[in-house]
């Protein structure tokens, strides 16, 4: 009789772990929003220079930026940790597991979320870099297509340990009928890790709802203390130059965003 | 008594069931082979990740060895005469020491042969990264007609009435030899080329110094631009690692270096990606390489112009165009100052390049000739 009851409470406490385990949190609901209807949220990073969409990959066309000079992007990608929805009450909602790489000059920039709980949000969070842990901890970690494999992404410095948060790269000209230099900012370490917040009224009321954030390349480069690429055209987020330069590049980009449902 | 030789009947037949197992693909009583599945984690070290693989094809035993006996057989080119690996061989990692590689009737390839390893991790693949997966790959030197110069009927009619492959594709597929399963078979072979085992992998990511001499230890400094070579700031070492950086010393993202003109002409020749894409910015782009067994894998660049490693220092130290309108912008923001690296730099960067050879990967008989 014993080890019957034995075997009993055996199985029900078998029955309550798996009850428990799949009752874990959905990955975009929050606290107060369990049983809530769901949406899906398509959510894309769009590149553009003074509003207009990058030209298509490949083709050789500059557009005008500050100080006269003209630019093209050959290639613009970022990283993103905590990404999410933010509500009213400034809960957030976590988008897939928050992290993601957008790919402005490639083909990755449009993520589906398909569990968003209906209601009422006031914007979008990220981070474009990482804990130390996560950017010093072991990038082979990550399954091979997670955004944060460095196999996927190509933004992982590995050397020096630590990724590349975002990487901006193209070709300038002094003028429109310069010949063309290059420049390329790569934004990196813990030092540099950049808090974006992207206000948004977005009542997610509909099945589907698509929010687009476009952010301009010229912006980075264009604000309180403009860069002129003739001067200073290159950036990795080493040395003392490297740091007062990247420093203005990320001040001026939280100028660069701007979010709009579609 | 009874007991005991029911006992050792049971444990013989266990041990007769689980060698059968050992040996590869079982026959059951239909007719059916069941081919020996091989574990992923047994093929890639946990320091390179694991690769996106083909769902499609999974790794077997059989198949793997399939693909292999094809890769080394030369009755997939026309005359019967050129294996995969006349021009692939494993002595040279997979590379071979000619510029271009003479193919069917004395006809030389357009461009140097690739050295094949760690190819699971690509996302792309010749020179022009023209094809997507190995098993559209494949395709390509068979049917070409200064490599193999084969037709695709001729070879399906061969290998249908060869009895050795009529067993072998059955044995790994369950079918009678057909193209698409020998596109496989070799997509699998050639996913299981792993290099890993060079001192270079062992000191990587910079945590056992010991591994390297003090001269390759200089030279990774330069390599991954850790050294200032000009005051003013621009100039941060060679920078090498941003096409060829990290475990696999290959950039794969194509925008973040892994597609890239390395400055080799004012303009460009070969167009390359370009004469896929036909786009202005991809004119003269090629696919970078890794470094791995760079040392085995002379001549250098898609052309084979540089014979040796030394010649290669000396185009990045003193003579990148960097008025090639496409050279990548990594390579060129530096405000376009050519390195001008010493003798000394120079020779520590080779050191370096040295290190990163596996001579396990070119001796290891799992990727030898099978009908040796």
């Amino acid at each position: 009789m014993h080890k019957t009851r034995l075997i009993f409470r055996f199985f029900v406490a078998v029955a309550l772990i798996s009850l428990l385990t799949a009752c874990e949190p959905d990955e975009t609901a929050g606290d107060d929003t369990k049983g809530a209807p769901l949406s899906e949220l398509e959510l894309a990073f769009v590149g553009q220079i003074a509003d207009e969409p990058l030209p298509a990959k490949g083709q050789d066309i500059y557009k005008e930026k500050s100080f006269g000079e003209y630019m093209m992007v050959t290639n613009w990608s970022f990283l993103m940790s905590n990404l999410a929805l933010v509500k009213e009450n400034g809960d957030t909602v976590q988008l897939g597991d928050g992290y993601q790489w957008a790919d402005l000059t490639g083909t990755r920039n449009v993520f589906s979320y398909k569990s968003i709980p209906q209601g009422k949000y006031t914007g979008l969070q990220f981070t474009m870099g990482f804990d130390s842990a996560t950017n010093h901890g072991n990038p082979q970690v990550w399954p091979s297509d997670h955004p944060m494999n460095p196999n996927l992404n190509g933004l992982h410095w590995g050397w020096s340990g630590g990724y590349i948060f975002q990487a901006m790269d193209g070709r300038f000209k002094e003028n429109a009928t310069a010949t063309a230099g290059s420049f390329s900012f790569h934004t990196a370490t813990m030092q540099f890790v950049t808090r974006y917040f992207l206000p948004l009224e977005l009542n997610v009321e509909k099945d589907k709802h698509r929010v687009a954030v476009r952010i301009n390349a010229d912006r980075f480069f264009g604000g309180a203390q403009s860069i002129r690429f003739k001067e200073k055209s290159v950036s990795h987020s080493e040395g003392e130059h490297d740091e007062l330069l990247m420093r203005v590049f990320l001040d001026n980009s939280l100028y660069a965003f701007k979010i709009y449902e579609e | 008594m009874k007991k005991n030789l029911l006992a050792i009947s049971f444990f013989a037949l266990i041990l007769v069931t689980s060698c059968t197992k050992e040996q590869g693909a079982v026959l059951d009583t239909k007719g059916t082979y069941t081919p020996k599945l091989v574990d992923p984690k047994e093929v890639f070290p946990s320091e390179f990740g694991m690769p996106n693989l083909p769902k499609d094809n999974p790794f077997t035993e059989e198949g793997i060895l399939l693909g292999r006996m094809l890769f080394y057989d030369p009755i997939l080119s026309m005359d019967s005469s050129i294996s995969c690996a006349s021009c692939h061989r494993q002595e040279y990692a997979f590379a071979e020491p000619l510029d271009r590689s003479v193919g069917f009737r004395g006809l030389r390839a357009s461009r140097n042969a690739s050295a094949l390893f760690n190819m699971a991790y690509h996302h792309s693949f010749f020179w022009d990264a023209r094809v997507k997966t190995l098993r559209e790959l494949v395709f390509e030197p068979i049917q070409a007609h200064n490599e193999m110069a084969m037709t695709l009927p001729l070879l399906n009619d061969r290998l249908k009435r060869n009895k050795m492959y009529i067993e072998y594709f059955n044995k790994a597929f369950n079918k009678e030899p057909n193209l698409h399963d020998m596109s496989l078979a070799l997509e699998q072979f050639l996913l299981t080329l792993v290099s890993k085992d060079s001192r270079f992998n062992q000191f990587f990511p910079g945590d056992n110094l010991k591994v390297l001499s003090a001269s390759e230890l200089r030279g990774a400094f330069i390599f991954n631009g850790l050294v200032d070579f000009d005051a003013n700031g621009k100039t941060k070492g060679s920078d090498c690692f941003h096409c060829h950086g990290g475990e696999l010393t290959q950039q794969l993202n194509p925008n973040m270096g892994g597609i890239a003109s390395n400055g080799l002409d004012p303009a460009p020749i070969d167009l390359g990606v370009g004469g896929i894409t036909n786009r202005a910015g991809d004119m003269g782009t090629f696919k970078a390489p890794s470094l791995l067994n760079i040392a085995l894998t002379a001549p250098y660049m898609h052309d084979g112009r540089f014979k040796t490693l030394e010649e290669v220092i000396n185009h990045y130290s003193t003579e990148v165009h960097y008025e090639n309108p496409n050279i990548h912008p990594q390579m060129a923001a530096h405000g376009g100052i050519q390195l001008n690296l010493s003798q000394n730099q120079k020779d520590d960067l080779l050191a370096y390049l040295r290190s990163m050879t596996d001579s396990t990967f070119i001796t290891n008989p799992a990727y030898s000739n099978p009908f040796k």
